[in-house]
């Protein structure tokens, strides 16, 4: 009769609930690397078979922590690692500039290389009207695409950024509730003549991009006018999908292309809301 | 001239069967954090969500969001949290038997902060408030709301803690 060569799965469990324990707590162990140690070898026990990946990823995917700006809502973790996960933290911070320090970002110093290096484009997160303004005189006329991640961004500063940037080929405003000023028509100057067709990006986080704001028909088409191109991230906005669709068929045809990201939960709610309200 | 609609999926708690925590930090981000949160919370299944005994949102921006907008705007804000929370703490008593509690963190040590909190939270987690299940406490400056409901506790209090203890329980 063949030696049995394979452990009773009650003990492979108890070997790597004994790796587990070590892992989560350090003290546990004489060395100090003790935990890295326990890292490693469940790392190592999760890629032995089947029989021992569950209950090494039990332990290594207990605790999860995800963090960086708020792009990182968008990564989508691996469902098989999910059923694993007891706690998960979200961190979430906004990063004010991504080139330079934010401190710095209008002085000489700092704008000068932007065209010296030939950088073409900027990410900018920041609420202080007053610095967008300052922002705009400094960039570089090179600059062909800028992205805003701002919830205060006005329409006089979308014109102003678009005056002083005859070349600009992308502009991509993120997560921004558009507010005209008092009296302040939403007239966008026309863009330099471009070799490409200029692109507007909206990432309209909370609200649908004209309600409230009393952005017509109108200017949606004068907006494709301006850009010819338009993408449009649609996130959340309770009972107005139906409109904001049929606001942008209406105008379809001032676009050249017509791009429409629904995050998925966006129907859920809904669906939720009117669940809740017949209850 | 083409119309394109795509599904471009946020992170999604789907599958959490085990999620006992949830830690929402979003101490300096400009994002609306009660869209975000329930945005997020809203992934999570009520069933699979069972198991949920925390929910952590962590901001230091709560004044903002529960004054600087129109009634109108507030209401629709929180209202689908109010609808979600009620929905998983219910679950989590009727499934699990376990307590639920959802702690909104301010960072920021502000007495409005603490004066709208009391005076707006009624309206903006009706839910709560109807079933007698809201209620507010102060402590140390820091605004802590937190409401809890599971076992044989019958209501969902709302209160307020340490900001600088991170630990939950």
């Amino acid at each position: 009769m063949p030696p049995h060569r394979t452990l009773p799965q009650e003990l492979v469990d108890q070997i790597i609930d004994e790796l587990g324990d070590a892992y989560r707590d350090p003290d546990r162990g004489k060395r100090s690397d003790h935990r890295i140690d326990a890292c490693e070898a469940l790392h190592a026990c999760a890629l032995v078979s089947r029989n021992w990946t569950g209950r090494s990823r039990a332990h290594l995917c207990r605790e999860v922590k995800i963090s960086g700006d708020e792009d990182c809502l968008y990564l989508i973790p691996p469902q098989s690692l999910m059923p694993y996960i007891e706690k998960l933290r979200i961190q979430l911070r906004c990063q004010n500039y991504r080139l330079f320090p934010s401190s710095d970002l209008f002085s000489p110093f700092y704008t000068a290389p932007i065209a010296y290096l030939g950088i073409t484009g900027g990410v900018f997160a920041t609420e202080a009207q007053a610095c967008l303004g300052e922002c705009i005189a400094a960039l570089s006329a090179t600059l062909q695409t800028v992205i805003f991640k701002s919830s205060s961004l006005s329409l006089r500063v979308i014109i102003d950024i678009v005056l002083a940037h005859p070349g600009l080929k992308r502009l991509h405003l993120h997560s921004c509730d558009l507010k005209p000023a008092e009296g302040d028509p939403f007239v966008l100057p026309r863009l330099g003549e471009c070799s490409e067709t200029p692109i507007l990006e909206l990432g309209v986080f909370s609200q649908p991009l004209w309600a409230g704001h009393n952005l017509t028909v109108a200017a949606v088409a004068q907006l494709g006018c301006q850009f010819g191109r338009l993408n449009f991230d649609y996130i959340y906005g309770p009972g107005s999908i139906c409109a904001t669709n049929a606001l942008l068929n209406a105008n379809a045809a001032s676009f050249s292309s017509l791009t429409v990201h629904i995050i998925s939960c966006t129907s859920r709610i809904v669906n939720h809301r009117e669940t809740t309200d017949f209850c | 001239m083409f119309v394109q609609l795509e599904d471009k999926p946020l992170f999604s708690l789907g599958g959490c069967f085990n999620l006992s925590e949830l830690t929402l930090d979003m101490k300096y981000t400009s994002s609306c954090i009660v869209t975000t949160s329930i945005s997020i919370l809203s992934t999570l299944d009520p069933i699979q969500g069972g198991r949920l005994e925390w929910v952590r949102l962590t901001t230091s921006c709560v004044y903002r969001w529960l004054c600087k907008k129109s009634r109108t705007e507030l209401a629709q804000l929180w209202g689908n949290l109010d609808a979600i929370l009620s929905e998983l703490a219910k679950v989590a008593m009727s499934v699990e038997g376990k307590r639920l509690t959802f702690v909104l963190v301010s960072t920021e040590i502000h007495e409005k902060c603490i004066v709208f909190g009391r005076k707006r939270l009624p309206e903006l987690l009706p839910r709560f408030h109807e079933l007698g299940l809201l209620r507010v406490d102060q402590a140390r400056g820091s605004l802590k709301i937190a409401s809890c409901c599971g076992g044989s506790c019958s209501h969902v209090p709302i209160c307020m803690e340490d900001h600088n203890d991170p630990s939950p329980g």
